[in-house]
């Protein structure tokens, strides 16, 4: 509210919620009374203003020498439960229910993975796939021993990579190759029960089963797509549902790719382009450029791109925007000053996502960047619902993958399931019917009354 | 028939995972923000600065007191700041000092001070708080300045 000056000259000033949030586009003097020019360590969920959660490790990495490249949580066929991560060694599990804290994951290998490059992830059918720019991609079924990185064709070839063409095809779908050929990518999606890398590479064998050495094709404009529900079939010359396409007519290489309801989007520096089932099996996909320009809206940091139902977030070099299927609008608001500049000193790669939760029970609708300063992370949390940026720094610590949400079993730090607020012993919130003597006023008929622990 | 699973974890916890690497050390693990372990942070500060204050263009006004209302999450330290600049062009400052607030045993109420001193005077005033690591868990519901203004 505004400044309340009496006729004595007294004065009084009241800040109070919902806050605003960050803002840097203006002078301090004049931004709103529920706006600040600078904060850290703060959550402004529920127009309280309350130091963030505490920022503990749960899991120390399997391996203390190699970065976490990313987690994920995915159901196999028996609909059991799975939380894997990935190290420049490969894939790892975390070990059942209650596991061992000092050595709370193991390894189930398959190829290794580039240094500071985060896997880009999806379950399809119960099946995990995963690659991270090299000429492969891996996938894990929750089941056998090891992740499957080769496939076998009905020549007797073998592919290095569960997506993958066999010698015999090879010269047709590249030419030039002699094959069998290994196909990975930066960017992993699925849209109509179809696979698609997106900014592809791809490995000639030159002849030599499962080698994960030959010559390698770099192809930045590329998507490659599987046939209808056949995630291992990439071969356009033997089943004509499987394709690529290039995107040479626009200048620069593909950044991204989200699918958000019935269609797909492909993000390149300077432009984005939209493609949508067809329903024809030799053409499945029609794509249509939202813009081809030179210079346009596109996504300039690869992993900043995230999508939850039926809305996605990227970064664009001057914006921070938020799409949906038919609405395009920018979220960078008060704070994108503040947040480009940090965008712009990240002492290694920034990464985003769209998290709705802050644990099980614990709403908190929000996109995360989080951008490594040297030093410590510098966390920019946008919640959708009050549409204010809050900032949140972790000292010490660089973050080196995606932020997912994750199954972790039962920890012993935390009240499972759901949160128990401290000092109610209650989990929801309220005391037991009647009242009781813990939180809230107890004065109230069947649910204590008051807001109580409405919160925690 | 599918095999057995090999392992796997109860889906019913879950919790959103930061890899995250020692920047000193190299040593890496997964993290989180977790509410259920209340928030205080032994790690990290808590700062927040408030919009700066004219209340009168052209006039110096006089901060005496501030009022805070807060839910109690258990004892928690906090400082509270006022800045200013004077004619001189300094920039001028008072703090409270650490200040306790809440109880020992949370009661998740909101609760009121009423009773912090904080004086200042000078133009372009702003509020600040910090809450050092490890300090406690800080909720504030709302801050009210009172003071005096020359007409």
């Amino acid at each position: 509210m505004p400044v309340q000056v009496n006729k004595d000259g007294s004065f009084i000033v009241e800040y109070c919620g919902p806050y605003a949030g960050l803002h840097t586009h203006a002078p301090e003097t004049l931004i709103p009374d529920n706006a600040s020019p600078s904060m850290s360590g703060v959550q402004l969920r529920n127009a309280e203003l309350r130091s963030m959660p505490a920022f503990v490790q749960k899991f120390a990495a399997p391996d203390p020498v190699n970065p976490i490249l990313g987690t994920f949580s995915f159901l196999d066929v028996n609909n059991v439960g799975h939380t894997v991560l990935w190290t420049t060694r490969g894939l790892w599990q975390l070990s059942f229910n209650a596991p061992d804290p000092g050595k709370p994951w193991s390894i189930l290998g398959g190829p290794n993975l580039q240094p500071g490059i985060p896997v880009t992830y999806r379950a399809f059918a119960n099946v995990l796939y995963y690659s991270n720019g090299l000429p492969f991609m891996a996938s894990w079924d929750g089941i056998t021993l090891a992740p499957t990185s080769t496939l076998t064709f009905g020549d007797a070839t073998i592919a290095s990579s569960v997506a993958g063409v066999s010698k015999t095809d090879a010269p047709t779908v590249l030419a030039g190759s002699t094959g069998p050929l290994a196909i990975g990518g930066l960017f992993l999606a699925e849209l109509d029960n179809h696979i698609i890398l997106a900014n592809v590479t791809v490995l000639d064998q030159l002849g030599i089963n499962a080698a994960t050495s030959g010559v390698v094709y770099n192809f930045p404009q590329r998507i490659w797509w599987s046939a209808n529900g056949l995630p291992t079939q990439w071969d356009f010359a033997a089943n004509t549902n499987a394709g690529e396409n290039d995107f040479l007519d626009v200048p620069d290489s593909i950044t991204g790719i989200i699918t958000i309801g019935t269609a797909g989007y492909i993000f390149r520096s300077n432009g984005i382009t939209q493609f949508i089932p067809t329903g024809n099996g030799i053409a499945p996909f029609q794509f249509d450029h939202l813009w081809a320009s030179d210079h346009g809206v596109g996504n300039v940091f690869p992993w900043s791109i995230h999508s939850y139902g039926a809305f996605a977030c990227f970064i664009s070099v001057e914006q921070i925007y938020q799409m949906g299927v038919n609405s395009f609008s920018d979220i960078g608001g008060t704070a994108r000053d503040a947040i480009m500049a940090d965008l712009a000193i990240a002492s290694s790669t920034p990464v985003a996502s769209i998290v709705p939760t802050e644990a099980l029970g614990y709403v908190y609708l929000t996109y995360r960047i989080s951008i490594p300063l040297k030093t410590f992370t510098r966390h920019y949390i946008y919640s959708f619902e009050q549409k204010s940026w809050e900032v949140r720094d972790t000292a010490g610590l660089l973050i080196s993958g995606r932020e997912e949400e994750v199954w972790f079993g039962n920890l012993a730090s935390y009240g499972t399931p759901g949160l128990v607020p401290p000092g109610t012993g209650v989990p929801g919130g309220s005391p037991p019917s009647g009242g009781g003597s813990s939180g809230g006023t107890g004065t109230g008929s069947g649910g204590g009354g008051g807001k109580g622990f409405q919160f925690l | 028939m599918s095999g057995q699973s090999n392992g796997g974890v109860s889906s019913n916890s879950r919790i959103a995972a930061y890899p995250m690497i020692n920047a000193i050390t190299g040593a890496a693990g997964l993290y989180a923000f977790d509410p259920s372990l209340g928030y205080n942070d032994l790690a990290n500060p808590s700062n927040y600065f408030y919009r700066m204050e004219e209340i009168i263009p052209g006039r110096t006004p006089t901060v005496n007191h501030i009022v805070v209302s807060y839910r109690d999450l258990g004892l928690v330290t906090v400082t509270f700041n006022l800045t200013a600049t004077n004619d001189l062009q300094q920039v001028i400052s008072t703090t409270t000092g650490p200040l306790v607030l809440g109880n020992k045993v949370a009661t998740g109420r909101i609760m009121c001070r009423n009773d912090i001193g904080l004086t200042i005077t000078g133009q372009n005033i702003q509020l600040s708080w910090t809450r050092a690591p490890g300090a406690g868990s800080l909720s504030i519901v709302k801050i009210i300045l009172f003071g005096q203004v020359e007409l």
